[in-house]
């Protein structure tokens, strides 16, 4: 049973890893949260399940809209919060962002109602069993596409042109703009990224909760933001070893203690880790923390 | 006056109550996102001595207000010498725990609350506000004031003229988490029924919203913000079913005009345009502060 | 930086607060002045408070176009002692907050005879306690949560039963039926109304013999279930009882599934209640889950037949939601009690008339509307049959305990 609420802790962990990874870019691109991500993740989640349910098409097909919903949106977030926003305040960008959540929260609900919408599932009765471990379809789906994703965006950062331009911006966006990087559009092209990410979270966290539900946005945000603070403001392999421990505690506390206790013992850690180690768990670099 | 003027009233002022309480922290360039704990806290002190020990509702009400900043002081110690974001962060945890103990704790109702409270009347209120306004025009002619000033524009440069940065920041946090938790005992009295789910996230970005949009600068520019929010719903009540569309929609486009808020000096003194000007100049621009 | 607060502008800025306060107080009593001149010949108003954001959204529209509908249907009919039916309807958007001064409004500037109040428990809670403070009556369509007219009696009725009174004796029934030995709860911690359902269940529980071997809880929102239902399934229980919102529920009955449990879901009445979200979140998941009920859209007897029949007509509906009925009978109740009392609810009347919907209310016997036959026990909550629900083919089927 243990083994069991391991696995299954990992696996919520996974979903945490992604929509983390998509915040951690941004924090690295600019230095700013985009608070509308969670929102962005749930819009990008309810259209993936549309498709699902309402055309049954095939599962990449849902897969590949919920991805380019979320850069769409994403995208629009940059423009609206952040590009046209002076950067001498703030609390302007966090303000704005949280205004992008809420108009998106709300125009979900106006034109698809209130409703929960349900995430079909997508390898029905496929159960791989081994020993007392047990996995379903579908958790093999979010932890194959989840780790797809992780190493792709590892490749692209570290392989591609582009992909170094996102690092130097981040590193020192003012040097790298002198080089001749085109930095705003460096930019834009991180939080499309990002948004991509925050798409495929989405769903694949609709596909382990079965449902998405306009109302989880904002969570979705903090359960990010946790999960980044304890790993390190934007450190990318910190991020997702976090999420990964985010998951497993929740899911430890909820099968041997109770519900309560989760959220209180995610919160304690994280103060704790702040006050002890403001730089994050995993991390030796603190110029991040520094000027966020 | 009748019953709905006295509710807008009230429910008016507690905004400002609130508003005011926040912009202390705010004017030391510290920024809180828990503050509905301190709500939660002094609702609830107050309630539990209304209800249950049939005290009166004003010695109620300052016994909340000194829970609060004792609650106040404690978070600010810990947390004050953090950065902005971690701040943010640690003071979001302490509400929701705030939040996860009083919907566990059988003593005040878990999460269907406590009921029972009543008598805010608009003397109350309007003699808070009253209180805190003075103190605060004092404090902006004081040496204090000029210290939060100068810890809000440049901590470090503050902290190197001798300024104890860290005493003023919890002094100055401890007193707006009090007023903040003699708000929430007046708004517990006026809403009849308290439950932790009240004092949850929504709350605390509202209040930051009273201050942000009115503009830090000045702590009339708090009372601007939590006027206009306030009456927001009632004026714009027209709009229907678009409200909470237009409401997210007048952030976006606020923050690109005046980021600065409703009152208060832009660092450029005219509409931001500085931004769209600066596309237009530079297609590589690396005009981006840090 | 810049100079701080000057006198002059502390000054000015104070005086401008006062002129503001000024102007709202003085604005708002010229209005309310206005509002009084209503005229005997002028239509009954009703207060209704929905809410167009937040969870119950969909419930809220529900009870809106049901009463709607009525008010409709009694206007064309002549109205009501030769006057109209107004509704004047506010939006609260799902924040209690905006009740503090909602309620108010409806009662001194809108003059409202009694309030339709919301469906939801929280909102319902302040909105009645509120009105009860002004000395206003509020029905409910729907606040099934235990206690949650409490502050508000006896001001405040709620046609919905409680599930405490409505669901035990109906799922006693069925547990002793089906002969159960063992049972799992799964509970959410951080709601009232939930954890008022777990209770619940242990005393089902308790009064048949099954033992109950496991009890696991989740926080509402967002979570997985999948570590609650692996502790679940190791203990392998016959039954599985929902305390969960409709929403979560469903979430719950597609992971059991998905991890291969056969076990029965069973669930109270509110999960009937909340059915579409239930069907529409679980799908294929919650076929043959069993809940108690308290409405039956299929009802057979007359009138309640074919007044589903009618509306289900004219408003081009499949099924008539409770929410929708509930709220239908609410508006016809309070103009039968107008329409037999003759009250002209004016403004030197309207005290005794409000009282005297409230006596009406307290003993009103076997009124026969669209959701039955109505009445209401001591503590205001609505007295309704005892039904159960079996979901089959996408659809909670209604039938009476011991058919």
């Amino acid at each position: 049973m243990l083994i069991q609420q391991l696995v299954n802790g990992l696996l919520l962990g996974t979903t945490f890893a992604l929509i983390a990874l998509s915040f951690n870019l941004v924090v690295g691109a600019l230095d700013r949260l985009n608070f509308a991500l969670g929102e962005t993740a749930m819009v990008s989640a309810i259209c993936g399940a549309l498709f699902l349910s309402q055309l049954d098409v095939p599962f990449v097909l849902a897969f590949l809209a919920a991805l380019v919903v979320g850069a769409l949106i994403a995208g629009i977030t940059f423009l609206l919060s952040f590009r046209f926003v002076s950067a001498d305040y703030h609390t302007a960008p966090i303000l704005s962002s949280l205004g992008v959540g809420l108009v998106l929260t709300s125009l979900v609900t106006r034109v698809l109602g209130s409703d929960q919408r349900r995430v079909p599932t997508v390898l029905k009765d496929v159960r791989i069993e081994v020993g007392p471990l047990r996995i379903v379809g579908d958790q093999l789906i979010i932890l194959v596409v989840a780790a797809l994703m992780t190493v792709l965006l590892y490749i692209f950062l570290n392989r591609t042109a582009w992909g170094m331009a996102i690092r130097g911006v981040s590193d020192d966006s003012d040097m790298t703009g002198l080089l001749g990087v085109p930095v705003q559009r460096v930019i834009l092209l991180t939080f499309v990224i990002s948004g991509t990410l925050a798409g495929a979270s989405g769903l694949l966290t609709g596909l382990s909760f079965h449902t998405v539900s306009p109302f989880t946005g904002f969570e979705t945000t903090l359960t990010a933001l946790m999960v980044i603070v304890l790993g390190g403001l934007g450190n990318i392999t910190g991020g997702v070893v976090a999420a990964l421990m985010i998951g497993v505690i929740e899911t430890l506390t909820v099968a041997y203690l109770s519900a309560t206790y989760r959220d209180l013992i995610v919160f304690l850690l994280v103060g704790i880790t702040l006050v002890a180690r403001p730089q994050g768990l995993f991390t030796r670099n603190t110029g991040v923390v520094g000027r966020v | 006056m009748d019953a709905y003027t006295e509710a807008v009233v009230i429910r008016l002022g507690i905004a400002i109550l609130l508003a005011l309480g926040y912009w202390i922290t705010a004017a030391t360039g510290k920024f809180s996102f828990g503050h509905a704990a301190f709500m939660a806290i002094g609702a609830y002190t107050a309630a539990i001595l209304t209800v249950n020990f049939e005290w009166s509702l004003a010695t109620s009400m300052l016994i909340s207000g000194l829970t609060a900043a004792v609650a106040g002081a404690f978070i600010g110690w810990i947390a004050l010498r953090l950065s902005i974001l971690y701040l943010a962060i640690i003071t979001f945890a302490f509400a929701e725990i705030v939040k996860i103990l009083l919907d566990s704790w059988d003593y005040v109702g878990g999460a269907s609350g406590l009921f029972g409270m009543r008598g805010t009347t608009v003397e109350l209120v309007a003699m808070c506000i009253g209180v805190v306004i003075v103190y605060l025009f004092f404090l902006a002619r004081s040496r204090k004031g000029l210290s939060y000033e100068a810890i809000r524009e440049d901590e470090q440069a503050a902290r190197a003229c001798g300024l104890g940065v860290t005493g003023i920041s919890v002094e100055a946090f401890a007193v707006s988490a009090a007023i903040t938790g003699v708000a929430g005992a007046l708004s517990a009295h006026e809403t009849l029924i308290i439950t932790p789910s009240q004092f949850g996230a929504p709350q605390s970005l509202l209040i930051i919203l009273f201050v942000v949009l009115g503009g830090v600068q000045y702590f009339w520019g708090a009372i601007v913000g939590a006027v206009v929010l306030t009456m927001l719903p009632i004026w714009f009540d027209f709009l229907d079913n678009y409200y909470q569309i237009t409401y997210g929609l007048l952030f976006v486009v606020l923050m690109i005009l005046r980021p600065q808020g409703i009152i208060g000096r832009s660092t450029e003194r005219r509409f931001n345009l500085g931004a769209l000007k600066k596309l237009a100049s530079s297609r590589n621009g690396a005009g981006r502060d840090g | 930086m810049r100079t701080a607060l000057t006198g002059r502008r502390a000054t000015i800025f104070v005086a401008v607060a006062l002129l503001v306060l000024a102007a709202c107080g003085g604005e708002d009593e010229g209005s309310g002045g206005g509002g009084g001149d209503q005229s005997d010949a002028g239509p009954y108003r009703l207060g209704l408070v929905h809410s167009s954001e937040g969870p119950f959204a969909s419930n809220s529209a529900t009870m809106r176009e049901g009463a709607n509908y009525a008010v409709d249907l009694i206007n064309a009919d002549g109205g009501v002692n030769g006057r109209d039916i107004e509704l004047v309807e506010v939006d609260a958007r799902n924040d209690p907050q905006t009740l503090v001064t909602a309620i108010p409004q409806l009662v001194s500037e809108e003059e409202v005879f009694a309030i339709l109040a919301p469906v939801d428990s929280a909102g319902c809670e302040i909105a009645c306690a509120i009105a009860a403070d002004l000395e206003v009556p509020t029905l409910s369509a729907g606040a099934g949560r235990p206690g949650v007219l409490e502050p508000s009696r006896p001001w405040s009725f709620t046609m919905t039963a409680p599930d405490a009174s409505n669901s035990i004796p109906v799922l006693q029934a069925v547990v002793e039926e089906e002969g159960f030995e063992t049972a799992a709860i799964i509970v959410d911690e951080a709601n009232a109304t939930t954890q008022a359902q777990a209770d619940l269940y242990r005393e089902v529980f308790d009064g048949t013999d099954v033992e109950v071997v496991s009890t696991t809880t989740f926080a509402s929102g967002d979570s997985s279930f999948a570590s609650q239902v692996t502790s679940m399934s190791a203990e392998s229980p016959d039954v599985i009882a929902l305390a969960a919102g409709p929403a979560d529920a469903a979430r719950i009955a597609v992971e059991i599934r998905s991890q291969g449990l056969e076990a029965l879901l069973i669930g109270t009445g509110s999960l009937q209640a909340g059915g579409t979200d239930y069907i529409n979140g679980a799908g294929e998941a919650a076929e043959g889950t069993l809940t108690a009920a308290q409405f039956n859209p299929e009802n057979p007897d007359e009138p309640a037949a074919s007044l589903l029949a009618q509306a289900e007509e004219d408003n081009d509906l499949e099924s008539v939601s409770l929410n929708f009925a509930y709220a239908f009978d609410i508006v016809n109740l309070i103009a039968t009690y107008l329409t037999d009392s003759g009250a002209t609810a004016s403004p030197d009347t309207l005290e005794a008339d409000r009282q005297g919907l409230l006596d009406y209310l307290e003993d009103v016997e076997a009124y026969e509307g669209m959701s039955g036959d109505v009445a209401f026990a001591e503590d205001g909550t609505g007295d309704r049959p005892e039904l159960y629900a079996v979901v089959e083919n996408g659809e909670f089927v209604i039938s009476e305990v011991g058919s």
